[in-house]
């Protein structure tokens, strides 16, 4: 039996498209006009005790409604959910015990006292006794050295320091899932190092399953042997994760910014690199940011340094940036049959 | 010749027929300043309508103050005030704080089919009322707490509930109120009461009427929300059968108008007195719940005092009500005094509103 099992799970939502005025006020509350929005629509998988997983996808692909329910806090519209056997809805304050959360977005520690009364509330919240308490927070200390930021409020703490509280206390009463949702979002790379580092122990030592959400696929790449891609309520990939690193590790994206810059820049950067490298080059030009030129380089096919100094000798470049390939961008090339 | 082309679509066009569309809004006119009539009105287009019917109501009252089902009269009004003004008391069976109505207050019901799974999100329904109030170009801020605000004070008070599929919305609206009555019915002189119950959050109040200079009177006012509602969400107006005043008329004076809804529906609290017995002042504390006296004590300076576990004894287990409290204790003259205290804070036996016309 594996610990998390999904069959065919569905959440639908109601919104409501409002009518104008004062009449669509009225009728509004009469008779609602109602749209179906399907965030999470069909999935299944199941995940055994003591993996990591990767959750990915983009911004409103049902990663977190997933979640959600996995926890308990949200009942699926159709489908089946377990979570060690039991659905999650049910006797929630049992279910709670077996599991930890990180929602990076807000702070499950109280924002006005010191760091570790909110680890000795969530202490006695779920029962953990002295001696595993003790040994907890000692174990985080060697891993992140964390011990001086425990007399410190938590609303004095940086992002940072918050999110290694955050993640120490989602460990605390020694779940055995944990699901983090977005854990290093806004994080500078020392921190999310960090971050990765006490995820991969815990995991190793602890063989606790856990379940990432991330936008940023190094997080996924240093920690998860399987990754799940989904979009728009439906699962787009679910496998290893290596298939997925040979696909889109080699690709860099280059942002340019050109002098000169306007609608004609484009096209003529597609049309030279064309004529110099060829079509099979695996170079992708376009624009995600005013003013800024990307082209997208498999570097598997054409060195990156190659491009670099060909545009830059050809055009002139005021700024570059190299950054690894977006989650948007990954997402668009699965569903244009890149892992098919 | 413009005219006429604009006439022109009407022509051989089939009459309407006036089918009953569900959706459409049927207006009410309850044509009583009854409070308890009013709030009759409202319980049974609630209770005995189909879901998919909506009504709505615009009415006024006489003075009288009306709590949240689940308040404690006691700590919410001053029924000293109310006695001596004859002001009665009605509990209402939606939720929420204390409310003062008089004739300068306007009341409004909305009743109709619960259309979304759960419970209704308040901003929601508040539209309605915000968008008609617009139209009289008054800019109203929704608060936090749903109350209606202008220029940072509160002019309007809402109270939702939902009985199986159908739900009813219904406020006030402070036009030309007797804001002085409405603070001194709604003081308690109780102060802090030891209760569970739904406490009201005071509120600094105001009436609309100095911001609408094109309307005289409440009734304007009613009058020209109606016709502003009616321009754009056009409704049927309907009169009550005999057969439906004649159910709703029972239910104001057998619930509305009766102490074991308005006293009986109590929740428990402690209220605290101080008694003048001869030349000394003793502390007194009443357990309350379901209008009824569950225990009483003396504060423990007094508890040796002569008599004062007969008080307490003869006060246990009686209607909390001034003529109950009175007869219990008759006989002696300690507990004369201390009844005599008492009786004040008091209602009557009877509700208030009992024995008047509906």
């Amino acid at each position: 039996m594996s610990l998390i099992h999904l069959q065919d799970l569905n959440k639908h939502f109601k919104l409501l498209n409002r009518r104008e005025g004062l009449g669509g006020a009225f009728r509004d509350l009469f008779s609602g006009n109602y749209r179906t929005v399907r965030a999470v629509d069909g999935i299944s998988y199941d995940i055994e005790a003591g993996e990591i997983v990767g959750y990915i996808g983009p911004n409103g692909a049902g990663k977190s409604t997933t979640i959600k329910m996995m926890t308990g806090i949200l009942k699926p519209t159709s489908g089946a959910i377990q979570v060690n056997g039991r659905p999650p809805y049910e006797n929630r304050i049992h279910q709670a015990q077996i599991m930890g959360v990180v929602f990076g977005q807000r702070t499950q520690l109280w924002w006005d006292l010191p760091v570790i009364e909110s680890f000795k509330i969530l202490k006695e919240i779920y029962k953990v006794d002295q001696k595993s308490f003790d040994a907890h927070l000692g174990l985080f200390n060697d891993l992140v050295g964390l011990k001086a930021l425990y007399s410190q409020q938590v609303r004095t703490l940086s992002l940072g320091q918050r999110m290694l509280c955050d993640i120490t206390a989602s460990f605390l009463h020694n779940p055995q899932v944990v699901f983090l949702d977005e854990p290093t979002i806004g994080l500078d790379i020392s921190i999310k190092a960090k971050m990765r580092s006490v995820i991969k122990e815990l995991n190793r030592t602890r063989k606790t399953t856990i379940l990432l959400t991330t936008h940023d696929l190094g997080d996924v790449e240093a920690l998860c042997q399987r990754i799940i891609i989904i979009d728009k309520g439906k699962i787009l990939y679910d496998g290893d994760i290596k298939r997925v690193t040979a696909l889109f590790g080699a690709y860099r994206t280059l942002k340019l910014q050109i002098d000169g810059f306007d609608h004609t820049t484009i096209p003529a950067l597609r049309q030279r690199l064309n004529d110099r490298f060829g079509a099979q080059a695996g170079i992708a030009v376009g624009e995600t940011e005013e003013f800024w030129t990307d082209v997208t380089i498999d570097q598997a096919r054409t060195p990156m340094a190659d491009v670099l100094s060909f545009v830059i000798s050809g055009f002139a470049v005021c700024d570059v940036r190299i950054v690894e390939i977006s989650m948007e961008s990954v997402v668009q090339q699965v569903y244009d049959g890149a892992l098919r | 010749m413009i005219q006429s082309q604009a006439l022109r679509p009407r022509i051989g066009r089939p009459a309407r027929t006036a089918v009953a569309i569900p959706s459409e809004m049927i207006y009410i006119d309850t044509a009583s300043t009854e409070p308890s009539v009013n709030l009759a009105f409202e319980e049974y287009f609630l209770k005995n309508k189909s879901p998919g019917e909506s009504y709505l109501m615009l009415w006024r009252d006489q003075p009288a103050v009306v709590v949240g089902r689940y308040q404690s009269i006691f700590a919410e009004v001053n029924l000293e005030y109310a006695m001596t003004h004859s002001l009665p008391v009605f509990r209402r069976i939606s939720g929420g704080g204390a409310v003062y109505h008089d004739p300068g207050n306007l009341c409004f019901s909305l009743i109709m089919g619960k259309v979304t799974p759960g419970m209704p999100k308040v901003p929601e329904l508040m539209r309605p009322i915000v968008q008609a109030l617009a139209r009289l170009g008054l800019e109203v801020e929704v608060t936090a707490r749903n109350d209606l605000k202008l220029e940072g004070r509160k002019f309007s008070g809402h109270a939702m509930m939902v009985q199986k599929d159908r739900l009813l919305l219904h406020g006030t609206l402070l036009f030309d109120a007797d804001l002085g009555a409405l603070g001194d019915a709604l003081r308690s002189p109780f102060g802090d009461v030891e209760t569970r119950a739904v406490r009201s959050v005071p509120s600094s109040v105001t009436n609309l009427r100095p911001y609408l200079a094109a309307i005289g009177t409440a009734e304007q006012f009613k009058q020209a929300l109606k016709e502003i509602i009616y321009t754009d969400m056009p409704f049927v107006e309907r009169t009550v059968a005999e057969s439906e005043l004649k159910a709703i008329r029972e239910l104001a004076s057998a619930k509305y108008g009766s102490w074991a809804w308005t006293f009986g529906g109590e929740p428990h609290a402690r209220l605290r007195f101080q008694c003048a017995c001869g030349e000394v002042d003793v502390g007194l504390t009443l357990e309350l719940e379901k209008g009824h006296v569950l225990a009483c004590r003396f504060d423990p300076d007094a508890a040796n005092a002569v008599g004062v576990q007969e008080i307490e004894r003869r006060l246990t287990h009686i209607p909390c009500d001034k003529d109950s409290v009175l007869l219990a204790l008759q006989g002696s003259e300690a507990g004369e005094a201390v009844g005599r205290c008492l009786a004040r804070f008091l209602p009557p036996a009877q509700n208030i509103a009992v024995g008047r016309s509906l």
